[in-house]
């Protein structure tokens, strides 16, 4: 069932993606103030889908999946000019204070519900004016960073009789249809879904995906490494900051 | 299950067939008669750490309410429910109760009887509620959850158009256990339950539980009264587990009626013990109700609280939250509610349509003047008025919130949202 949302997700997200980047109406004006980002601990999902469609958990794969993606934000954010943040949210932190998790569970959540929402539209999408809600505002003050970066990641990995499955289906619609029609699918599909959030308001000022580039396989952690990084490659870099910062007087 | 569209309801029906012709070829051994067949014996073993796994992963993301006043009063309700003879079982018996706004209750076989806030603020009386335990302990005294998963396990086909059928539903858990956490074995049990005969016969073993303790059994009835009128009422949140399962409510109901005959007396209206118990509990439900976009639920549950506690500030911020999402997101009322009943409320066929914001206003004014320093309702009030242009009033109670709440997690918010007003102000004409 949660493949045949993502399958959705793709389709809609890649959809998305042909009518350009989704940026907050004050985006540009806000992104010159930016400074300073911080990063929330990746939410990443990696199912095994078996050859009669079943679904299982590769719990296994998520800690080396979530560690890549973690180190690859920092380094291209940093790469970009911004300023990181630590925002220390590690498992045992989160063990400690429970309504920390709660807390990233409830973003995580209201994120998801927007970009539905967002999604839902389809074209008659108007200005992206989408907003996660004042929970945000735990994550901002515990790094003392106004700008908050969310990254969803999304995979399934499909077992030997399920490729052999989707090879057979591609042979048969192709002679069905003459050759018109030609089925592809990946032995592994990741959908990495990166969102910058107003750490004060809860906008969410900036959007992208990897849905026209899906074919990542989630258990290579190069390959998760390299989507994160064209993907941030996407944001535009840090504005220098003014004159009066960088030798202490104005100009 | 609500009301399907016509393609799943048939898929629906056909799932259900598909399922129950698979039960009964593996005779129940129940709990209190020792182990299971040998080849069931891993699978019990795999099923109980399935329902381990749940459990923390439900503590994890802080899933399960832990007041241990409440919990102490169904703990009382509870334990009387274990005499029957359970062998040498090594279970844990306990009472979970899930956050989760959702009518709803379920077990996995490993001893935990998990009920939803929803169904616990929902009910009135502590015996409508021991019919649900009663309900749920025979599951696990009869070992339903191994042996419908086992002739789920046989019924591949059956079993994913079940998965299909109720994927609709699952999208309207919010923090519901198997929305939320995905994980196989509650997905069965709080989805599509265990299957027709094995649901009648917790049925009437709830019933003869019921009579050996005191109960009166008719409260069952009761039970399923909820259930089908909240189908009349409701479109999200039809819900999906306890009494939505095989075979339907009214058929359900109907056997529970000849079970019952008719020497039991009528039940009491309201259990005031009972209510008084779990009115925390009520007010906290509403807010998971306003958070997963059921509004009017959270104004149902409120109502009945400030019917008897009238002067209760708190149930009056929480029933001003409750009307101002519908006032801030009308579009979710239309999807929660029945379109008869959305009708009503909306486009009367005389007088004029309800007038949230101002029913909101009320509300919060109301709790204001009952405790004028609590925050939060400065808070709501800001948001209101913001929401209806009234900028000056709103910056008004918003900077008192900043100034009464100690603390506030949101400060950046208000904050934020206050200059923006303020910026408007300056730029108006």
């Amino acid at each position: 069932m949660r493949v045949r949302l993502l399958v959705v997700s793709l389709a809609l997200a890649a959809g998305a993606g042909c009518a350009g980047l989704p940026r907050h109406p004050d985006f540009k004006a806000r992104q010159k103030q930016m400074r300073t980002l911080a990063i929330l601990p990746p939410k990443v999902e990696i199912l095994k889908v078996g050859f009669r469609g079943s679904e299982e958990p590769m719990n296994e794969l998520v800690p080396g999946a979530t560690l890549a993606i973690a180190a690859e934000l920092d380094a291209s954010f940093a790469q970009r000019g911004y300023a990181l943040q630590p925002l220390d949210l590690q498992p045992q932190t989160l063990e400690e204070h429970p309504e920390l998790k709660q807390d990233l569970y409830l973003v995580l959540t209201a994120f998801e519900k927007q970009m539905e929402a967002y999604r839902k539209k389809g074209l008659r999408k108007g200005a992206f004016t989408y907003n996660v809600g004042s929970t945000v505002n735990t994550f901002a003050d515990r790094a003392s960073s106004d700008t908050l970066v969310l990254l969803r990641c999304h995979a399934i990995k499909k077992t030997g009789g399920e490729i052999a499955k989707d090879w057979a289906k591609t042979v048969l619609i192709a002679a069905a249809t003459l050759g018109n029609a030609v089925v592809y699918s990946y032995s592994s599909v990741t959908l990495l879904e990166l969102a910058v959030l107003d750490g004060n308001s809860g906008d969410i000022l900036w959007y992208t995906n990897n849905a026209q580039f899906a074919n990542v396989d989630a258990a290579n952690t190069d390959h998760l490494r390299k989507a994160v990084r064209s993907l941030v490659k996407q944001f535009p870099k840090a504005a220098p900051p003014p004159m009066k910062d960088l030798d202490g007087e104005a100009p | 299950m609500g009301r399907l569209p016509g393609k799943l309801d048939f898929l629906a029906q056909i799932a259900s067939a598909a399922i129950i012709a698979g039960c009964a070829s593996t005779p129940n051994i129940p709990l209190s008669q020792g182990q299971v067949q040998d080849n069931l014996e891993a699978l019990e073993v795999q099923l109980n750490k399935e329902a381990g796994d749940f459990r923390k992963k439900l503590d994890e993301h802080g899933g399960v309410y832990s007041d241990p006043v409440l919990l102490a009063y169904l703990d009382q309700l509870f334990r009387p429910m274990l005499a029957q003879p359970i062998g040498s079982s090594s279970l844990d018996f306990e009472v979970v109760v899930v956050r989760d706004p959702t009518l709803n209750a379920f077990t996995l076989g490993d001893g935990a009887v998990y009920l939803n806030s929803g169904l616990i603020a929902h009910l009135q009386t502590a015996e409508q509620l021991s019919f649900v335990i009663a309900h749920e302990l025979a599951h696990i005294f009869n070992r339903d959850p191994l042996y419908f998963t086992h002739s789920y396990h046989k019924k591949t086909v059956a079993a994913k158009l079940a998965d299909l059928m109720v994927s609709p539903a699952l999208t309207f858990v919010g923090l519901g256990a198997a929305g939320a956490y995905g994980i196989g074995l509650a997905h069965r049990a709080a989805v599509t339950g265990y299957g027709r005969e094995r649901e009648t016969q917790a049925d009437a073993d709830a019933l003869q539980s019921m009579r050996r303790l005191g109960y009166n059994p008719r409260s069952a009835i009761d039970v399923f009264t909820f259930f089908l009128n909240e189908k009349e009422r409701y479109t999200r949140g039809i819900e999906i587990g306890f009494l939505s399962s095989h075979p339907s409510n009214q058929a359900r109901m109907e056997a529970v009626e000849a079970i019952l005959g008719s020497d039991d007396a009528p039940t009491e209206a309201a259990d005031h013990e009972y209510l008084r118990q779990t009115d925390s509990l009520r007010i906290e439900n509403a807010a998971l109700n306003i958070q997963f976009a059921r509004p009017y639920h959270a104004v149902e549950d409120l109502k009945a609280v400030n019917q008897r506690l009238p002067e209760h500030a708190k149930a009056r911020f929480w029933l001003g939250e409750a009307y101002r999402a519908i006032v801030e997101h009308p579009d979710q009322l239309k999807l929660e509610l029945h379109p008869k009943h959305w009708t009503k409320l909306t486009k009367p066929d005389t007088g004029e349509p309800v007038d949230w914001a101002q029913l909101a206003q009320e509300e919060y004014d109301h709790a204001l003047q009952l405790d004028p320093a609590f925050p939060d309702t400065h808070r709501g009030l800001g948001l209101l008025l913001h929401a209806q242009d009234r900028h000056t009033e709103a910056v008004g109670h918003l900077q008192r919130y900043l100034e009464l709440a100690p603390a506030p997690k949101d400060r950046r918010f208000v904050t934020d949202m206050i200059r923006r007003l303020q910026l408007a102000q300056q730029e108006a004409p």
